[in-house]
Formats: C-alpha cells, sequence, structure tokens
C-alpha cells in the first residue's frame, strides 16, 4: 500500500456490506494497543469513534471529529507537544491558524504562518529573524516549513539565499527540492545554484510501507510474530473467523496463503506485495517444507550489529555463505532473527570468546588494572589461563569444576551481541498453518504472479526476496510442472541453477 | 583454611574493593616491580573464595606474602597522607 493516506478497498466493502460485522471488527481494533498504529490511523475507513481512541497521531485522518481536534487545540499541553501532529489536521480553518500564528511557541507559530491560510509576509520576517540567529529551538523549518509552505518568489529567493542553514539533518536547500509548489523555473534555479536534493544513503530498505489494516486479521490467523510491534498486536481481541471469511470472498491478496481455493479473483498488485512478503509469511510458505530436505536448513548467522536468519543450501544459501558477515542482511530472504514464533532459537558464550571479553588476551593483570578495570579480577584471572596454561602452576593454584560457569557469568554482563554462538530452526511446537505443498495449483500460480512482479522492481530488497522465493519455488517437489516451465523463462541465473539441480 | 590464609584473603579481597576509591593504591602497586603477581594474588583470593580454584602450598604462600606487601603499601600510603 502506498505511504500516507490509503484506502482500503477490502474494509471498505466490509462497512458497505456487513456493517455490524465492520463495527465488531473496529470495536476489537479500538480495545486493543494497536489503534495508534499507522496503519489504523492511516486508513480513510477508519470511523471517528477508533481514531479518537489512537489519540492526537490520528489527526491527519480527515475523519478526525473537528471537537476532539479543538480540545487538541484548546490543551495548552497537548499543542506545544504535538505541533507535528496537529498541523497535519485537513480540516484546520482559517480561525485556527489566524489563533496560533500569535502563539508564544515558535514551532507553532511558525508552522501556522506556513500553512496556505498563514500570512506569508509574517513568516518570511520570521524566518528573517530566526535562521540568522542560528535559532535551533525552531525544528520546523527545515523538515516541515521548506517542504510545504506555498513558495512565493519572495520566499523562494530569501530560502535559497540562506540554502546553507542546516536542522533536522538537511539543509534548507534539500528541503525546499520536496515541497511540491516548487515551479520548474524554481527548480532551475537550484539547480544552477548547486543546490541538490539530500541523497539517500539508505534507499535500498525505503520500500518497506505499512500493512493495510484488513491485512491485520490474516496476520492473526497465521500467528505472525510482529518484533517490536508484538505486544501490541498481541492485545488485539481475537477477530471472528467470518471477517476473514468476508475478505476471502473479496480476494484479499493474503487469502493467496490460505489452503482452501479461492472464491474471488485475486488480484496482482504491486502495493500489497510488501503485506505478503511481511512477517515472514513466504519464509514460511517454502523453508518449513523444504527444510525435510537433507540439504537444506535454518542458518543463523551473527556479526558486528546483525544477527542474521537464512537458510543454508548449496544453491539458495551460497551468496549469504560467502557473503561479507557483517552485511548480508540485505540478500534476498534474509531477515533478521527476533525470536519469531515460529523459530526457536540458541545462544551461548563460549568459554575461550568469554575470556576474550575479560580481555585475556592482554595477558596481564597489571594492564587490565591501569585501565581502571577493577570489578572481575578473579574471573579475569580464569580468563587468562586461557592464554597463560602456565599461570596455575606458576602460582600455585587449579581451577575447579566452577569455574568456568563463573567467568561466563561475568563475560556475560557486557558482552556484545556478536561474541554468542548462534543458533536457530523450525519451533516444532509452532502451528504452522501455511504450506506450499497444500496450497491449490491456482493460488501458487498467483503467488507466482506476485513474486514475478518483484522482479520489475529496481535493485531492492524486495526483488532479492522475491528472486530467492523463485529459487524456493523451483526446489519445491510440490511446484507444477506449468510453473516450473515459467520459471525456466524467466532466465535468472540462481532459478536456472536450482531447476538444473532438480533429478 | 589455616587462619592465616583466611585473613589473607580477606585482606585482599578489601584491596581490591579499595581499588575503585583510590587511584593512589593503584598507581603504588603498579609501580612495584612485582605488580603483576600482587595483581594475580587479589585475583586469586577472589576465585578462590568463590571456589573457582583450590591452592596448593606454594599457591597459599604467594596469598600470605601477597597480602603482606599490599598491607605495607597501604600502610605507607597512609604515613604519607598524616
Amino acid at each position: 500500500m502506498p505511504q500516507g493516506l490509503y484506502s482500503d478497498q477490502y474494509l471498505k466493502a466490509l462497512i458497505a456490506e456487513k456493517p455490524k460485522l465492520a463495527k465488531e471488527f473496529f470495536t476489537a481494533i479500538a480495545e486493543s494497543e494497536y489503534v495508534g498504529e499507522k496503519e489504523i490511523i492511516s486508513c480513510i475507513e477508519v470511523p471517528d469513534w477508533v481514531l479518537v481512541k489512537a489519540g492526537v497521531a490520528a489527526c491527519k485522518n480527515p475523519n478526525f471529529p473537528m471537537k476532539n481536534f479543538e480540545e487538541f487545540l484548546g490543551n495548552e499541553e497537548t499543542l506545544t507537544e504535538s505541533y507535528w501532529n496537529l498541523f497535519n489536521y485537513p480540516h484546520l480553518k482559517k480561525e485556527h491558524i489566524k489563533k496560533l500564528s500569535q502563539h508564544s511557541n515558535i514551532n507553532v507559530r511558525g508552522l501556522a504562518l506556513a500553512h496556505p491560510f498563514g500570512d506569508h509576509d509574517l513568516l518570511l520576517a520570521l524566518l528573517k529573524k530566526v535562521i540568522p540567529e542560528n535559532d535551533h529551538s525552531c525544528h520546523v523549518i527545515t523538515n516541515r516549513i521548506c517542504q510545504t509552505v506555498p513558495l512565493n518568489d519572495e520566499l523562494f529567493a530569501y530560502l535559497t539565499s540562506v540554502h546553507d542553514f542546516e536542522s533536522g539533518s538537511r539543509t534548507i536547500g534539500q528541503a525546499l527540492w520536496d515541497n511540491p509548489s516548487l515551479s520548474d523555473l524554481h527548480k532551475a534555479e537550484l539547480v544552477l545554484s548547486e543546490i541538490t536534493p539530500k541523497g539517500d544513503g539508505n534507499s535500498f530498505w525505503d520500500d518497506h510501507r505499512e500493512n493495510l489494516i484488513s491485512s491485520v486479521p490474516y496476520f492473526q490467523l497465521f500467528d505472525s510474530s510482529f518484533g517490536y510491534l508484538k505486544a501490541k498486536f498481541d492485545s488485539i481481541p481475537a477477530f471472528s473467523p467470518q471477517v476473514t471469511q468476508f475478505f476471502n470472498s473479496k480476494g484479499h491478496p493474503l487469502s493467496v496463503l490460505l489452503p482452501e481455493e479461492s472464491e474471488a479473483e485475486i488480484k496482482v498488485d504491486r502495493y500489497v506485495l510488501d503485506d505478503l512478503n511481511s512477517a515472514g509469511l513466504l519464509n514460511r510458505l517454502f523453508w518449513s517444507e523444504l527444510c525435510q530436505r537433507d540439504d537444506f536448513e535454518i542458518y543463523r548467522r551473527n556479526a558486528y550489529r546483525t544477527d542474521d536468519l537464512f537458510i543454508s543450501h548449496p544453491i539458495l544459501g551460497r551468496e549469504f555463505k560467502e557473503a561479507d558477515v557483517d552485511n548480508a542482511t540485505h540478500l534476498g530472504g534474509v531477515f533478521i532473527f527476533d525470536n519469531q514464533k515460529w523459530l526457536i532459537g540458541n545462544q551461548e558464550l563460549p568459554a575461550d570468546q568469554a575470556a576474550w571479553e575479560l580481555r585475556a588476551y592482554e595477558q596481564s593483570m597489571a594492564t587490565i588494572v591501569e585501565d581502571g578495570t577493577y570489578e572481575y579480577l578473579g574471573q579475569t584471572l580464569i580468563a587468562m589461563t586461557f592464554e597463560l596454561p602456565e599461570l596455575p602452576e606458576k602460582y600455585g593454584f587449579e581451577l575447579t569444576e566452577d569455574a568456568e560457569e563463573w567467568m561466563i557469568d561475568a563475560a556475560l554482563e557486557f558482552a556484545e551481541p556478536d561474541s554468542f554462538d548462534v543458533s536457530a530452526d523450525l519451533n516444532p511446537l509452532f502451528r504452522e498453518v501455511l504450506s506450499w505443498s497444500k496450497t491449490p495449483d491456482a493460488k501458487k500460480l498467483v503467488i507466482f504472479e506476485f513474486l514475478l512482479l518483484g522482479l520489475s522492481e529496481e535493485e531492492s530488497k524486495l526483488r532479492s526476496d522475491c528472486i530467492h522465493f523463485l529459487g524456493c519455488m523451483a526446489l519445491h517437489d510440490s511446484t507444477p510442472k506449468s510453473i516450473l516451465d515459467k520459471l525456466a523463462k524467466i532466465k535468472d541465473p540462481l532459478i536456472d541453477e536450482v531447476l538444473g539441480s532438480r533429478s | 583454611m589455616s587462619s592465616s590464609l583466611a585473613k589473607a584473603c580477606e585482606s585482599l579481597i578489601e584491596v581490591k574493593d579499595q581499588f575503585e576509591e583510590s587511584d593512589e593504591l593503584v598507581q603504588a602497586i603498579l609501580e612495584r616491580d612485582n605488580a603483576e603477581d600482587l595483581l594475580i594474588a587479589v585475583g586469586m583470593a577472589i576465585a578462590y573464595s568463590e571456589d573457582a580454584i583450590t591452592l596448593n602450598k606454594k599457591g597459599e604462600a604467594h596469598l600470605i606474602a601477597a597480602s603482606k606487601e599490599l598491607d605495607q603499601i597501604i600502610e605507607e600510603l597512609e604515613e604519607d597522607d598524616e
């Protein structure tokens, strides 16, 4: 689904055709901690009483009631803490803006003056005062005003004259490039002045989008993991099975993962491919069965600031195995291990690594003490015996059976995550409902088409994921010949190699 | 455990507890030619008190000797302060 506000056609149909069921659906959402999440507050089908539960962040939704919005405006604390959210409200009136333009808080005043109803002469005066003083208490210049204010020539001329002013990790010049009112002439002037847009060093990951709100009951049905949102997601009461049955009947894209035949056509759409690919659903669909093969298993690998979860396989796992261990998460099918329910993970700190953490490599207690490290001198002594095996005999002691565990316990207090030996496997107690072999052939074809759509993306994580899953499809014994033929026509080297390996 | 060894262990562990508060003590130890031996003794006393090591006669003697030397260092520091 696209960024910003969106319409969820499946929810729209539920509201129109099954209003009672829709009410139950929204009640479950409203009663949960999940109510404030982006997919809820950004959906224009969400009714006002649910948005009110979501709080001030929901002001960007046009359904947010004016009465509640004005209560926020009247609360000085909310106004000065949440002005970012409040100025997203699409129904701001002239009288609101007039009043807010005189507010004592410089950010509130700046946003009000920059609003289409604001006084842009006064805004210019404000900017001319704040920018030369380098007053960074005004946080909204680059990250809001320059990006949204309707630009006139005078305002544009001043802002380009101070284009180097930086706030919120971007300059005024960079922010101007995001302003939709930037005319072609303005753009030409920016180019001539060598003012360029901010390069996005992280663009590889930027295709991440929120899920459709109608996908939430499926995630519940699939018992999906939600990372940092897990607690909020788990707070949603169980939806009635009728909700998913209704969405299935409308061809909801996530219904493609259910083992029953579909009554409706499931449309292949780029914007729902993310939903399908999110929460490890495709990984589960293929991997849980492929792991029954002798040459395919879950492979967890940690390194500096990463804890990657992937598979090992002579062909599909080769690129990951050979990749830089610090930088392989972007490869297709790889994700960060986060104790997902469908996996079971183990980690332990090996004794030699614990000794290293305790700086046994220094081979000198004096060096360690000189650096001000006194807390674990006893454990450090044990650690040093790993580097200096002659130490016990020299000083007249022997390690007991408890020594190693005592030393490891100390190192656990501060050991870096990449010091641990990690492993993971499919969780044998997880009730897996996703199965490629049980998926009807018609749905297999739809999944193939979804993944094919991902291949048309430019270089991205999503594209790499799709290639990996097409490779899994090529490997799986339950892939029908008609799809194998289509896979061969893609002419991707990895997929071709997997197809060639089929006996 | 002999009483002299018990006393030495107690004293060595107390020395370690003083490290956080007394840079002078740390520096005075580090300036000794046998600083490493003294600090190993502190580590041994802690490990011994946690049943992580056992000591033979040589080890016991090392702890007792190191304890005496460290007591001496502390005494000298206290005299300097006065």
